[in-house]
């Protein structure tokens, strides 16, 4: 009971999500709402139960209850969002537009004579005949470019590009001196990330699934605490507004304690970690720390600055 | 876009057989023959595969279905996505033996190159087979050629339908060119490029992590019997180009084509096929597109998928196979359902293997059942006669 009543709460929060960010949804109940109006002019059976599928299972979708009914057959290893996959949104849309422009609007040379003068030049009665639907396509243009993203389509953020160009920088390093075979690597999720999906040769301290959820699927296994543990302290370390507030001397408490401490460093160690990456702001608060473990563990490190980074690498 | 079926499977049964028998090294050897150099030349050996490769099957399932008067050489796109739908099985198949015989990522790819042989060699002899109702049907094209209307009818409707297919393909071009510039987004739970890397370095399923590269215990069977990775592990091995370039723009390209002709596909049931609705037809295409433009705000949206991640399994079934499955159920073509439905068990976590296609089928086939045991069609047309006559 408890489960069906936590999905009725999902579907609910999520329909209101989900009509935030798909505006469209209204436009497509209007156009449904036209045609059970019009329905008259749509003989054709296929079209009456595209129809009414659409409307069925828009209605299925909206009403919380119902839309469980989906939520639990699709499996809670999928979004509420993922339920819509059922709604034909995209054909019904725009299907409903062309329909209502084509339908509403007669073309002009229809209402011409058969043997019109203006008939001879093909190009005024084109023209003539073109303009009203033009118009009525514009229009219906400027009402999708309303409910839609306005044009502003959606790209990677400068921080995302840097730490991309950075992370290549490092693996082109990396490549070079011959570091990526048989070495476990770890550093900022970002440099990670970009690392990992440049090659399948790297190995990494943690992957993906430490900080998205849903990457995680591919596997049982979960993260120790210490893993964990260690992964909050690199993103501590590691943060750029982080970094930005050591250089303006307004960093708060934490992030000095983050810097003070070194089990984590240890830990990392301890699991194989053969080569870290940091960032070359934080070398003087590091440095003696990286060299103390390495010492108690009998390695010998060295340190190489590739950009703003600094890699420590254990042999 | 109606070309002959017939002449088309044997151009695309010439393609298909070279791409059989040319191993990569003899396909660069053709393109620096043909003064095309780098990856350029994998890429549109790789174009022209795609664009005939599915024909072939495809042909001889139209062929083997449909019935003595049935025009098979109607809709080459239909003939296309039978094919295309058939090359996910037979991806499937491949995978599968990898998963189960646990063979190495190379095997899998000889093993699905012997199916395509073996299908293409299937195609070829039921099409040799039935070759007289093949060219009966396309004698029937011939003569079911309606006449030309008046020349001032038609220059008035090309001039329409021409204003709206040159809009699509400005769309079209704009999309094209937004896949291949702009570097993919990360999407949530999107782990394709890490698994194939994965799979390219071990030359194995799911033997190391996707994500951290180390051993571990294997992937849940549900997870590992999707084939989609394996299937962009073989383009990469094969092809030689980068599981970034295939993961990011060509897959993603393809998916956006296949998507349009699906579309296109549709929008015949929705508008009639006849020459008359052609404009109709394109315009629908535009809007198509341009909501997909539009609405790439939300991931579970289909424009987010088209430009974003056309590579994932979510956006080929949510682009392609649901309005694919929405034309079968409409047309009630229960192999093409049936397919559809297979395809999307290959290809997306579907947990209780039936997946969001059983839901559009059984929707559109109650529909259609309430919609004629009411009566409601005769009543709505009684209706529509009645206030007609009223008038």
């Amino acid at each position: 009971m408890r489960m069906i009543m936590d999905y009725i709460q999902l579907a609910a929060e999520g329909f209101g999500r989900f009509i935030a960010e798909y505006k469209y949804l209204a436009l497509i109940i209007g156009i449904l709402l036209y045609t059970l109006v019009c329905l008259r002019k749509y003989k054709e059976h296929k079209i009456r139960t595209f129809l009414a599928y659409t409307a069925a299972i828009l209605l299925v979708l909206i009403i919380p209850v119902t839309a469980v009914v989906l939520l639990v057959y699709q499996t809670r290893f999928y979004d509420y969002g993922w339920v819509w996959s059922a709604a034909p949104l995209t054909a019904a849309l725009a299907w409903g537009i062309v329909a209502v422009v084509f339908e509403e609007i007669p073309g002009v040379s229809s209402a011409l004579p058969e043997h019109s003068e203006q008939k001879k030049t093909g190009k005024t009665v084109a023209t003539r005949t073109i303009t009203p639907r033009l118009l009525g396509i514009l229009a219906a243009v400027s009402l999708l470019f309303m409910c839609g993203n306005q044009g502003r389509l959606q790209g990677i953020s400068e921080k995302d590009a840097q730490l991309q160009a950075a992370g290549a920088e490092i693996l082109q390093y990396m490549k070079m001196q011959d570091l990526i075979q048989d070495r476990v690597i770890w550093g900022q999720k970002d440099i990670m990330q970009h690392i990992r999906k440049s090659g399948g040769e790297t190995i990494l301290f943690y992957g993906r699934d430490m900080w998205d959820a849903k990457a995680g699927a591919y596997d049982y296994e979960a993260y120790t605490p210490e893993e964990t543990a260690c992964y909050e302290w690199m993103e501590i370390v590691s943060s750029s507004d982080n970094l930005y507030l050591l250089e303006v001397e307004q960093a708060p408490e934490y992030i000095h304690e983050a810097l003070a401490t070194d089990v984590y460093l240890r830990e990392a160690i301890a699991r194989d970690v053969d080569v870290i990456i940091l960032a070359s702001q934080i070398t003087s608060w590091m440095e003696r720390k990286i060299l103390l473990v390495a010492e108690e563990k009998g390695l010998t490190v060295s340190g190489a600055q590739v950009g703003e980074y600094t890699l420590w690498i254990f042999d | 876009m109606r070309i002959c079926t017939s002449q088309c499977c044997v151009h695309c049964g010439v393609l298909a057989y070279t791409g059989l028998y040319f191993s990569r090294k003899r396909c660069e050897k053709i393109a620096g023959r043909l003064a095309i150099h780098g990856k350029e030349n994998m890429l549109i050996i790789l174009g022209v595969i795609f664009m005939c490769f599915p024909l072939l099957p495809g042909t001889g399932i139209t062929v083997l279905i449909n019935r003595k008067d049935a025009d098979i050489s109607a809709d080459l796109w239909e003939t296309y996505l039978y094919g295309f739908l058939c090359c996910i099985g037979i991806f499937e198949i491949g995978h599968l033996a990898g998963v189960f015989l646990d063979q190495t990522v190379t095997m899998c790819g000889k093993i699905t190159i012997g199916l395509f042989a073996a299908v293409s060699i299937l195609a070829g002899v039921s099409i040799f087979v039935k070759r007289r109702k093949v060219l009966s049907a396309v004698g029937i094209r011939v003569k079911k050629r309606r006449p030309v209307d008046s020349v001032h009818g038609a220059q008035d409707k090309m001039c329409r339908t021409g204003l709206a297919g040159v809009v699509f393909c400005g769309l079209l071009i704009g999309q094209v060119v937004y896949i291949c510039t702009v570097p993919m987004l990360q999407t949530a739970g999107d782990i394709t490029l890490e698994t194939v890397n994965s799979f390219l370095f071990s030359d194995g399923i799911y033997k190391v992590s996707p994500l951290t590269g180390k051993a571990f215990g294997g992937a849940p069977l549900r997870y590992e019997i999707l084939c989609l990775p394996t299937v962009y592990t073989f383009l990469c091995k094969w092809t030689g180009i980068s599981a970034q370039q295939i993961v990011c723009n060509v897959i993603p390209l393809l998916t956006l084509c296949v998507t349009y002709m699906v579309y296109y596909l549709l929008s015949g049931t929705l508008f009639g096929k006849d020459k008359g609705s052609s404009e109709k037809r394109v315009w629908f295409l535009v809007m198509a597109a341009l909501i997909f433009f539009l609405s790439e705000a939300s991931v579970y949206m289909d424009g987010y998928g088209i430009l974003h991640g056309g590579h994932l399994g979510t956006t080929i079934r949510n682009c392609i196979l649901m309005p694919l499955m929405l034309y079968a159920a409409l047309e009630k073509k229960w192999l093409l359902s049936v397919l559809c439905i297979l395809a999307e068990m290959c290809i997306v976590w579907t947990f209780w293997g039936l997946g969001t296609c059983v839901v559009v089928l059984v929707g559109v086939c109650m529909m259609d059942l309430i919609l004629k045991k009411s009566h409601l069609d005769k009543l709505f047309s009684g209706l529509s006669s009645k206030e007609e006559n009223s008038r």
